[in-house]
């Protein structure tokens, strides 16, 4: 009724009022027109108040009022002269009105009267309406609205780009995993402790159900927080890259390696017995120096510990991305077929540094691409040498035509350390990591965010559903206490993996298990009967850890922040991988062990 | 049949009739070295058979809500074995024809009235269509379609009973489980409650009700069983287990002292010497809701619950268990008529017609109080003339057996 009085008074007086002003009484037409707007508006209000316990009414109301808020809060600061406040107020208030809009769908599509849907939809209203995951929300939309702002705006707008991009996917992924946790830790206990599961489980709705209820309210809320953070995130980013740049160079770099999505090859030896012959060099002056660590010349490889293996396989990269001064090294960069469909040139990034002083911090080498020197930019010749001179440990981008891609579809870049006027210049090298490569456009920032979005999402689905695994068991603090470290053992897999391999020793993996045992329990004995107490400490600290490490998922394989904030492409494999890995297995893994501890417990407790 | 003996109801061999059957049902909870704590139920042997209103009663601690949790699969028997339906009490089946009401409203505050029985809905697969007027009609039942949108965590505790009341309907359950059901009500919600009861033991529902509130249990049930220490020490008929074989009881309109002096004498002719007669009180609850139905004539103001409704359309006799109403009404109006002991109204006997007195007050306060705004489905009051002509038969009867039969009653 509300709105068909609304409706009718405004086409009323509207209609009217355009009767009057077609017929010349323009004053009075004005008038009509507009008391019918004012009185259209108290009807509005008087409505909202009224009405303000009909659902849609009472949405429609905090939609109006929030817009109002808004408005009058961006006048303030447009009258305070603060316009990156105005940007920031507005930017916050369409992302909440993404998700407004978005948990509305959510209600939607929960709505079917399907048990599973039930125990989702209850889960998103418990969410939001206990605030716990508010404060999250809030935190992230509050994030990324004011980190555009408070990043150096002096710095090139390029480096501004991807430190707003990393922060705020970081600030995004760490607070959305934190609220998972603590939602899907706290619901499930809460509801055991407060004994709401009680009539739920009395519903015909198993507990397997129950379990992928929650676990699919949650996915879809994160969805949907990701959705809002993602787009947040995306009209900052595009706000930012309207700014003015410093240069016409930082302007470029801002489109071509920033928003865009790369891919990158990295350099491999064009003799492919190269770093073998390298390794197996370097094994054997090993073996010569210390062959009771390393096993005597000729040994199986097997018989080498993992950790030396992977010691030998470092130096060995570390030699070969290294340059003796007077020694050139070729890098082939193969699989570039695709890069000739782009129109965009391939760029070569490298950062090279010295192993000693520089010269005025400056770097000289000697640049081949396929044999031809390079000159500048597109431009190469037959002539010998052309010295390039480089900012030491600076990343630089030297753009290569497509055209010079070879028939194999291969690229061979040159870098010869000179004598520049007669100084001899220190080793000159580069990180084997990506320290040199090459890289090209294939796509827009825009399905970069979205994958990197993708995987973040399949991240929290995990967390979700360890959370709930937890929680069926444990109460809520030893269950947070256990989610926490299983999260920060996931998300500092690679360093731990590393600080465990040197923390203490341990048995060759060649090593059959059972003599494995045997030797923990000579050790173990060894230790004690000498009093190395420290040191047996240590190594059942690596045994605990390394066990843990076994059954823990690694983030850090599956983290494409990095790669999307230095516009790079998030490879599909990565997507494929989370997807599998993280949203599939292990989460298929902890929901099974959760509904196998779940589904035998009793939900009720003494009350005699 | 009634046992004065502990425990152990003679197990009725399963049929299609028996509902929730327990033989030598245990539940033993350890502490953490798993020793033996506390034996909460003991060796107890139950049958509930369909369409029965069974009572379980006993103190506090004495087992029976364990007994209950044991029976909806909340907790795992340690000896003994519960069928429910014929099948395992966690199988998910059963819980489609079970309606639970806990001890205490183990609601989502977050949710409102109308978000929490649409949330149990759906755990029902019910659609829309068939969930929403259930709803609508459930809140008006329970009088709550006024603050159907307000968080349950504002409502009293009354309030949440009645939401827990409604969400144990929701489903149109066979079997409805209710523990205190009516704990933290007020008369009036109290008295809602025993009509739904009756209502849904008329269509042949089986009602396992648990309560310390022996007057509501024992207007309502067919038959009790009374637990302490974990331990069913009696059960039975109801009218068996109260019934007072060496007393009797007459009840008349109001006499004068002659007509008093005249029955005393008689009965002490016919060698009744220990006889009494006093004035008949109204029960507290019919005087409450008396009062209640006077100041709510007048329009006074509340914020709390307001009256139940009429019983849900889903509910009533006849419903086929989609919201379409049958023929329920009559049904009711019967039900209404007679006494809550369940004696046939058409051979009425003394003790039935105190009863009855009292229950026609009673119908006749709800009928005023649904009077008020709320349409009432209330049977007609028994006419008095019939009542009193009845008792007049009585008398006469009575004082010409005098001359014919000489021999006590007693």
């Amino acid at each position: 009724m509300w709105l068909i009085v609304l409706f009718a008074l405004v086409a009323l007086t509207e209609g009217v009022g355009l009767l009057l002003v077609a017929q010349g009484s323009d004053a009075m037409g004005q008038i009509i027109r507009s008391v019918g707007r004012i009185i259209a508006n108290a009807w509005v209000i008087y409505g909202l108040i009224v009405w303000r316990e009909v659902p849609w009414v009472r949405r429609f109301g905090v939609i109006l009022l929030g817009t109002a808020a808004t408005q009058l809060l961006a006048l303030v600061f447009w009258a305070m002269g603060w316009t990156d406040m105005v940007i920031a107020t507005v930017g916050a208030y369409a992302m909440a009105m993404i998700f407004y809009a978005g948990l509305w769908v959510i209600r939607i599509l929960l709505s079917p009267g399907v048990a599973v849907f039930g125990v989702a939809r209850t889960l998103v209203d418990e969410a939001i309406r206990m605030k716990i995951a508010l404060v999250f929300i809030v935190g992230v939309a509050i994030l990324i609205a004011v980190f555009p702002f408070i990043i150096d705006q002096d710095d090139f707008l390029k480096y501004r780009i991807t430190s707003f991009l990393t922060w705020s996917l970081m600030a995004t992924s760490a607070l959305l995993s934190l609220m998972t946790l603590f939602l899907s830790i706290g619901t499930i206990t809460k509801e055991q402790a407060q004994r709401q599961i009680f009539l739920t489980l009395t519903k015909p709705v198993n507990r397997a159900e129950y379990l992928i209820g929650k676990w699919l309210g949650i996915s879809l809320l994160n969805l949907l927080l990701l959705s809002v953070a993602g787009a947040g995130i995306y009209a900052f980013t595009m706000l930012l890259a309207g700014q003015p740049a410093r240069d016409g160079a930082d302007r470029m770099a801002v489109e071509s390696q920033v928003l865009a999505s790369r891919q990158w090859v990295e350099p491999t030896p064009p003799n492919p017995d190269e770093l073998k012959q390298m390794y197996d060099y370097m094994l054997e002056s090993a073996r010569d120096a210390d062959p009771q660590r390393y096993g005597k010349p000729g040994d199986p490889l097997g018989e080498v510990s993992a950790a030396d293996r992977a010691d030998i396989q470092q130096k060995v990269m570390l030699q070969w991305f290294s340059i003796p001064n007077q020694y050139s090294r070729t890098y082939r960069f193969n699989g570039l077929e695709d890069a000739k469909n782009y129109p965009q040139p391939l760029q070569l990034r490298f950062k090279p540094k010295l192993a000693g002083s520089s010269i005025n911090g400056f770097v000289y080498l000697h640049l081949r691409i396929n044999d031809r020197t390079y000159i500048k930019e597109g431009i190469t010749t037959a002539a010998p040498e052309n010295l390039l001179k480089l900012a030491e440990n600076n990343f630089h981008v030297i753009d290569i035509p497509t055209r010079l891609i070879d028939e194999e579809g291969g690229l061979s870049i040159q870098i010869r350390n000179p004598t520049p006027g007669g100084i001899r210049q220190p080793v000159l090298n580069f990180n084997p990591k990506d320290g040199i490569e090459i890289l090209y456009r294939v796509g827009g920032f825009e399905n970069n965010l979205v994958r990197t979005l993708v995987v973040v999402w399949m991240r929290l689905i995990f967390l979700a559903m360890l959370g709930l695994a937890a929680g069926a068991y444990l109460s809520f603090p030893v269950a947070a206490l256990v989610c926490m470290l299983v999260y920060f053992t996931a998300a500092g897999n690679a360093y731990l993996a590393e600080s465990l391999q040197f923390y203490a020793a341990f048995p060759k993996d060649s090593v059959p298990f059972f003599e494995k045992i045997l030797w923990f329990i000579s050790t173990t004995l060894k230790f004690i009967s000498e009093g190395e107490f420290y040191d047996l400490f240590k190594l059942y600290i690596k045994l605990i850890a390394s066990g843990f490490m076994l059954v823990t998922p690694s983030f850090g394989e599956l983290n494409p922040t990095p790669l999307v904030s230095d516009g790079r492409l998030v490879p599909i494999d990565m997507l494929v991988r989370a997807v599998v890995w993280s949203g599939g297995v292990w989460t298929g893994f902890v929901g099974l062990i959760g509904w196998l501890i779940f589904r035998s417990r009793e939900l009720a407790r003494v009350t005699v | 049949m009634s046992q004065a003996s502990t425990q152990k109801a003679d197990p009725a061999p399963l049929s299609q009739d028996m509902v929730i059957k327990c033989i030598g049902l245990s539940k033993v909870f350890k502490d953490f070295w798993l020793r033996n704590r506390v034996k909460a139920v003991d060796t107890i042997d139950l049958d509930i058979r369909k369409g029965e209103v069974f009572g379980l009663l006993g103190p506090n601690g004495s087992g029976k809500s364990t007994t209950i949790k044991l029976i909806l699969g909340l907790l795992h028997p340690t000896a003994g074995r519960i069928a429910v339906f014929g099948r395992h009490p966690r199988d998910v089946k059963n819980k489609q024809r079970i309606g639970y009401l806990p001890e205490e409203s183990y609601l989502y505050p977050f949710l409102n009235a109308y978000e929490t029985l649409e949330y149990y809905a759906r755990l029902f697969h019910q659609k829309r269509g068939i969930r929403k007027p259930r709803i609508d009609t459930l809140l008006e039942m329970v009088g709550l379609q006024h603050v159907a949108r307000r968080p349950i965590g504002e409502y009293s505790k009354g309030m949440q009973r009645k939401i827990g009341l409604a969400q144990a309907l929701i489903n149109d359950p066979d079997l409805l489980i209710l523990d205190e059901p009516t704990a933290g009500m007020d008369p009036i919600a109290t008295a809602d409650v025993k009509r739904v009861i009756l209502s849904l033991a008329e269509r042949g529902k089986t009602i396992l009700l648990c309560s310390h509130l022996l007057s509501d249990v024992e207007d309502v049930t067919d038959r009790v069983a009374i637990m302490y220490g974990g331990k069913i020490r009696r059960h039975g008929q109801i009218d068996e287990l109260l019934e007072q074989h060496d007393r009797t009881m007459i009840s008349t309109p109001a006499l004068d002292a002659e007509a008093e002096e005249r029955i005393i004498k008689l009965l002490e002719e016919q060698g009744v010497c220990d006889t009494s007669i006093t004035r008949p009180r109204q029960k507290l609850e019919t005087l409450f809701l008396n009062i209640v139905a006077e100041a709510q004539a007048e329009g006074v103001a509340t914020s709390g619950a307001q009256s139940g409704g009429k019983i849900a359309t889903f509910l009533e006799s006849g419903a086929d268990g989609q919201g379409r109403p049958g023929e329920g009404d009559d049904l009711i109006d019967q039900l209404t008529t007679k006494s809550s002991s369940g004696v046939d109204a058409e051979h009425p006997s003394e003790v039935e017609h105190v009863d009855r007195e009292a229950k026609a007050h009673e119908e006749q306060i709800i009928g005023s109080l649904t009077s008020a705004g709320v349409e009432t489905h209330e049977p007609d009051v028994p006419a008095p003339k019939a009542e009193e002509q009845t008792d007049t038969d009585l008398i006469d009867s009575l004082i010409q057996k005098k001359d014919g039969d000489k021999k006590p009653n007693n």
